[in-house]
């Protein structure tokens, strides 16, 4: 297998830039996501590593070769296309035959190559239908069955799960996963479903305008964002601007709009823009004011929402408002708007940002 | 947007080949008449010609025809248009597809059927003559009405299938914002339904204008030669002396300008891309009126439908009368007319040589242009694009003019002109343009990653494009090839400039036998090239409505 290497990665279209040198590297066997809102370019980088694009500006490694200027046919690679691409003239066998017929694999060994990939998808039997007779999961796995038959060294997956239904999706990229690490193959996929990239990835690199903001484990990502746009992008948060701040007993104290926090220290990059971030689940609320503690606001409830697993409360603190999600929502019974409540939230749970 | 390039390959190659089609049966034939005006003294003399009472006269008839030609075919073709998309209409399939037909046969075929229908010893004369209600025959064709007539009956479809095909494209709830906000009928017609449609209407007056302004062959058969493009057409070929030859050329600039003006000052409306691939509409919601409206609505449609189609249904008349003179009807029906078609073949060989030819050069040429121009970018692409568009708007008087004079001279040594193979050439390039666009078309409803699944598989694009692209096109691009083999089969205004004893096809023959009188032959040859331009078309419809159902 490959690893991957993109070095200062520029691309526009027309005075449009897309990607604003992109440094980026993958390992051996690795399941990389490239995670961001639509038009943050991740697509265009999966298209720049399989050489349906090619770069305006810097390099493309494999391993220590360069295939910036390498055409697609060279590169050895599976893509599985966010709408599939199965060719509608051909059966599902013709389809996932097509790679090794290329390579000029003997006859009877594409027979068994190709069964064998149909069967790893789960669609042994279905090898004379033709796409237009396949559901839509079923057509999701042909294309994944016809990109790892080659043996790619690198397999690339662009958003190929979003036209299949909730539940289907769930399924088939457990499926993916398993399939990626049986076969061991380094793999780089597309999404902007946050939900997706935590589940399915080794590390994920966050897009946004063009640039990676973060690379990371999906946990390191979600507990420890190194932007404003990481933490909002990976979960969901609440996120204060810090108007001053100041350090005393180990930890920083931070003036924001729904009051004073002690926060746990953290070296900034800078002291412009700084902000405060931590999660909703992250937040402990009562209705009674708590006997000790740091970190205890006073609030009035805003908005409720049941959401089943659990109840999700707006809380106006003084000029600001936080969210709170409790799961088990029976413990706390059903809060009301303009209710009293109190919160508490750790400072080892809140993360400072600045730069 | 567009794919990265990838390297020299074979689109860059097949982009040089079209390009050099484009460069030499195109841009340089044209370029070559536009030359023949531009030498100061040449430019003099084109001046001069414009201020003579032949010209005035002429071009005030053209303009008579031209614009009364257009009011009735806006007047007969709107409502028509109007009414089919808009009510339940017995058999509205059927209506549709006959509506075509009169689009496909040049007008000088309405002309001659007309002669035997309205001539001065025609059908309506005699009957009336019988009757004793007049008692000298009625000039009812020979001059400008009758050229009118002959090219509303022929023309007005053009309005009827550009509007309807964009009411098709009309989104209703417009028309149902107009109606909840309390817009009646008639004024949810004009303010909501009328300005939407634009776009066809435009495009439906572009064309009728430019045929109108450019037929020189229905004056001619019925014995109008005071319009610009019967002059034109005279002057030419007659080839008295080479000055008339020049007026003759000036003439068709003009005429040429006068189009290319009309197209400028509508272009805004009008897409060359999308109006050369006009398909058979198919019906959509229709309303069901009450009773009697729906018997006049009926009534209306079917008596325009019958006009349109009575000067074909009188061709067959013709064809198949043994002998017709001085009687209302024919007296004996009989074979002997296509019978004599068929001993003297050289007409209908040659049609179906050079349409064989043709049909190749437009598979081949247009399937790749259109190829090129969906899926690269290159400055070149322009051209191409442009250059096989522009045939559609350039007059048949105009292609045939130009390649008269453009290949009579040897260009590389060899003088295209005086090889027949130049005929379909001519027919290739001038009817091209509807295998390009469809073939536009279907390439556009191919999505890119079908190649680029075979790219990253290991397939190069010349492979690809033969695996996976053709496949799925072919429907596409035969049915868009299909649709130029009819319009090349009935293609006469061009030829008629280029031909060389020997080299008739069927509609140059057509022509000649009406010039001596022959009409009957004439219609035995209208009749056969019907058949076969039906038949074609059977095979086309088909193939143009087939959807992506894979």
């Amino acid at each position: 297998m490959v690893r991957v290497r993109l070095e200062d990665i520029w691309m526009s279209f027309g005075d449009q830039e897309v990607l604003r040198g992109i440094d980026l590297e993958s390992g051996d066997g690795e399941f990389l996501t490239l995670l961001g809102p639509s038009g943050c370019g991740k697509t265009t980088l999966l298209r720049i590593i399989a050489g349906l694009y090619r770069p305006v500006r810097g390099r493309v490694f494999f391993d220590d070769e360069d295939v910036t200027h390498a055409p697609p046919w060279e590169r050895n690679i599976g893509f599985v296309f966010q709408d599939y691409a199965l060719w509608p003239h051909m059966k599902v066998f013709d389809n996932v035959a097509y790679g090794l017929r290329i390579r000029g694999v003997p006859r009877e060994e594409i027979r068994r190559r190709v069964l064998e990939a149909l069967e790893l998808v789960g669609l042994k039997g279905l090898e004379d239908r033709y796409p237009h007779q396949l559901s839509g999961g079923q057509q999701q796995r042909v294309a994944l069955a016809r990109a790892i038959v080659i043996n790619p060294s690198l397999l690339l997956l662009d958003e190929p799960l979003s036209n299949l239904d909730a539940k289907i999706r769930v399924n088939v990229r457990t499926e993916i996963r398993r399939l990626q690490k049986r076969l061991g193959i380094t793999t780089i996929y597309v999404t902007h479903d946050q939900e997706e990239a935590l589940v399915i990835s080794d590390r994920i690199a966050v897009l946004n305008r063009g640039v990676v903001e973060q690379v990371d484990t999906p946990w390191r990502l979600y507990y420890e964002p190194r932007t404003a746009f990481v933490a909002d992008f990976v979960g969901q948060v609440n996120m204060y601007r810090v108007e001053s701040m100041s350090e005393e007993d180990g930890y920083m104290y931070v003036e924001t709009e729904i009051g004073r926090l002690a926060v746990k220290p953290r070296a900034l990059e800078g002291t412009e823009n700084v902000h405060i971030v931590f999660r909703p689940e992250m937040v402990e609320i009562g209705r009674g004011r708590p006997a000790r503690g740091v970190n205890v606001l006073e609030g009035v409830v805003d908005t409720v929402q049941f959401l089943g697993n659990l109840q999700r409360i707006d809380v106006a603190v003084g000029g600001g408002r936080v969210r709170v999600e409790t799961h088990n929502p029976l413990r706390h019974g059903v809060f009301e708007a303009g209710e009293r409540v109190y919160l508490s939230i750790d400072p080892e749970l809140i993360v400072i940002l600045g730069r | 947007m567009k794919a990265v390039r990838l390297g020299v390959g074979f689109i860059d190659v097949a982009r040089v080949l079209i390009l050099a089609y484009v460069l030499v049966f195109i841009v340089y034939p044209i370029s070559y008449l536009l030359y023949m005006i531009v030498t100061p003294e040449s430019f003099g003399e084109f001046l001069a010609l414009l201020g003579r009472d032949i010209f005035q006269t002429a071009l005030w008839n053209t303009i008579y025809v031209t614009v009364w030609t257009l009011v009735f075919a806006l007047a007969i073709g709107v409502p028509f248009a109007y009414l089919l998309y808009r009510y339940k209409i017995p058999l509205k399939s059927a209506v549709l597809s006959a509506v075509f037909m009169p689009t496909m046969v040049p007008p000088f075929v309405g002309a001659l059927a007309l002669i035997y229908l309205f001539g001065r010893f025609g059908t309506i004369n005699l009957l009336l003559l019988d009757a004793g209600l007049i008692e000298r025959p009625i000039n009812f064709i020979y001059g400008l009405h009758g050229v009118i007539l002959v090219q509303v009956l022929s023309f007005f479809p053009w309005i009827a299938i550009n509007v309807y095909n964009n009411l098709l494209k009309l989104d209703r709830s417009l028309e149902e914002a107009a109606e909840t906000l309390g817009a009646r009928p008639l004024r949810r017609f004009l303010t909501v339904t009328l300005p939407s449609l634009t776009p066809g209407l435009v495009t439906g007056v572009f064309l009728v204008t430019s045929f109108s302004l450019t037929d020189y062959a229905t004056p001619i058969v019925l014995g109008r030669y005071d319009l610009l493009a019967p002059q034109a057409f005279i002057n030419i070929l007659q080839a008295i002396d080479e000055s008339r030859v020049r007026m003759g050329t000036y003439i068709v600039v003009f005429l040429l300008a006068a189009v290319i003006g009309l197209f400028f000052a509508t272009k805004r409306y009008i897409s060359l891309k999308e109006y050369a691939s006009l398909r058979l509409p198919t019906p959509l919601e229709e309303i069901s009126p009450p009773p009697a409206k729906k018997a006049l609505l009926t009534l209306f449609i079917y008596s325009m439908l019958a006009l349109a189609l009575l000067p074909h249904i009188y061709i067959f008349l013709i064809a198949f009368s043994k002998t017709w003179s001085f009687t209302p009807f024919p007296t004996e029906l009989a074979l002997d007319n296509m019978v004599k078609i068929f001993s003297t073949p050289t007409p209908i060989i040659n049609t179906f040589l050079y349409g064989a030819i043709a049909v190749a050069i437009c598979f081949l040429v247009g399937s790749t242009a259109a190829y090129i121009i969906s899926r690269s970018s290159h400055p070149l692409n322009e051209v191409i694009d442009s250059g096989l568009s522009i045939m559609f708007v350039v007059p048949g008087i105009v292609v045939g003019t130009s390649y008269l004079f453009a290949f009579s001279r040897p260009l590389l040594g060899v003088a295209l002109g005086s090889l027949w193979l130049i005929m379909p050439i001519m027919l290739a390039t001038r009817r091209i343009t509807y295998t390009v666009r469809y073939s536009y078309a279907t390439f556009l409803s191919i999505r890119r990653n079908m190649e680029e699944a075979a790219y990253v598989l290991g397939e190069k694009p010349l492979k690809t494009f033969v695996k996976i692209v053709m496949p799925n096109a072919l429907h596409g691009i035969v049915a868009g090839t299909l649709f130029s083999l009819i319009m090349v089969f009935n293609e006469l205004t061009a030829s008629l400039f280029i031909y060389k004893p020997g080299w008739e096809t069927m509609t140059i023959q057509m022509f000649t036998e009406i010039t001596m009188g022959r009409l009957n032959l004439a219609a035995a040859y209208a009749v056969f090239l019907f058949i076969v331009s039906f038949a074609v078309s059977l095979v086309l419809f088909p193939l143009s409505t087939r959807r992506e159902n894979r």
